[in-house]
């Protein structure tokens, strides 16, 4: 089991209570997009991504993009249980929507610097170390499903 | 070589045009979050002094960030032009080129902490591009004389 200090879980939740997901989310959703265009394979469905400004724009990034950060928000919420959290989201992203675990990283890459923008000179490397351990965490246990 | 497009290169350059003045900040803090927060990196500085703001922080936070700058300066040819840095990383320093990515990670980090407005994804795409020839060039391996006969 994931081991936190008591400074990585006030910080955690201090960021998520400070950042709002319908602003994150999208910002990172569409910012992964944007510089990892693979990524694009996954949202064939959703229209227009044909360049930045689209992206930013399209409506369903937008949604999909507060989905993804409440989704991250749960695993706040079940910090010493995030595996059990997200098995059913690990069984959706492996054998339903079938990504490749590799890009969970580019986009939980793409939330830090979003993050990382927002806070400023608050984003400390002990922040940063904090807050991307979290990610890691729920990065590994949304690839737990796979094999 | 390199298939960074000429709007890449005007992005990279005209981003990195608000570094100046800011080299020893910036550099120092990339040189603080990758030590803290990936562990891995700490064996290739243990000889440095590494407690935040120390001078030896400061110093070599400033040539890394001389080092990015001369790959700004160089960037339609970076393979050549970085060659030296490149024999330095491989065999003098000899850091793993996973460690490369790490770093480009943190600069990016923090130069999104310190131009928030700026740092668009339209900017991060060029910059990440240019970072990963950049990584490239220094994951080259140049065999030069002086290798082949230590490699002996």
């Amino acid at each position: 089991m994931v081991q936190w200090t008591d400074f990585e879980r006030a910080t955690i939740k201090a960021i998520f209570a400070k950042i709002d997901s319908a602003v994150v989310g999208p910002a990172a959703l569409s910012r992964c997009l944007v510089v990892y265009p693979w990524t694009q394979r996954y949202f064939g469905k959703f229209g227009n991504l044909f360049n930045a400004d689209a992206i930013r724009s399209n409506p369903n990034v937008i949604a999909h993009g507060k989905v993804v950060l409440d989704g991250l928000a749960r695993a706040v919420q079940n910090l010493d249980d995030i595996k059990a959290t997200y098995a059913e989201l690990s069984v959706l992203h492996s054998e339903k929507l079938q990504v490749d675990p590799d890009n969970f990283k580019l986009l939980a890459d793409c939330v830090s610097i979003v993050v990382a923008a927002q806070l400023g000179k608050d984003f400390t490397p002990e922040v940063q170390a904090a807050f991307q351990k979290f990610l890691a965490v729920a990065v590994s246990a949304l690839g737990k499903q796979y094999h | 070589m390199t298939s960074l497009s000429a709007k890449d290169k005007d992005t990279v350059r005209a981003f990195w045009a608000k570094v100046p003045g800011k080299e020893e900040l910036i550099g120092a803090d990339v040189l603080s979050s990758t030590l803290m927060v990936y562990p891995q990196a700490n064996p290739y500085f243990s000889h440095f002094d590494l407690s935040p703001g120390s001078d030896q922080m400061k110093e070599e936070g400033m040539t890394m960030m001389d080092g990015f700058g001369e790959a700004v300066a160089k960037m339609d040819d970076l393979t050549p032009g970085l060659l030296n840095l490149s024999q330095l990383h491989a065999f003098t320093l000899r850091v793993d080129p996973a460690n490369f990515k790490i770093l480009s990670h943190n600069l990016l980090v923090v130069l999104a902490r310190m131009f928030p407005k700026e740092f668009t994804p339209e900017v991060h795409v060029s910059m990440d591009k240019f970072l990963s020839h950049v990584s490239n060039a220094l994951s080259e391996k140049p065999q030069t004389e002086a290798s082949a006969v230590s490699a002996q």
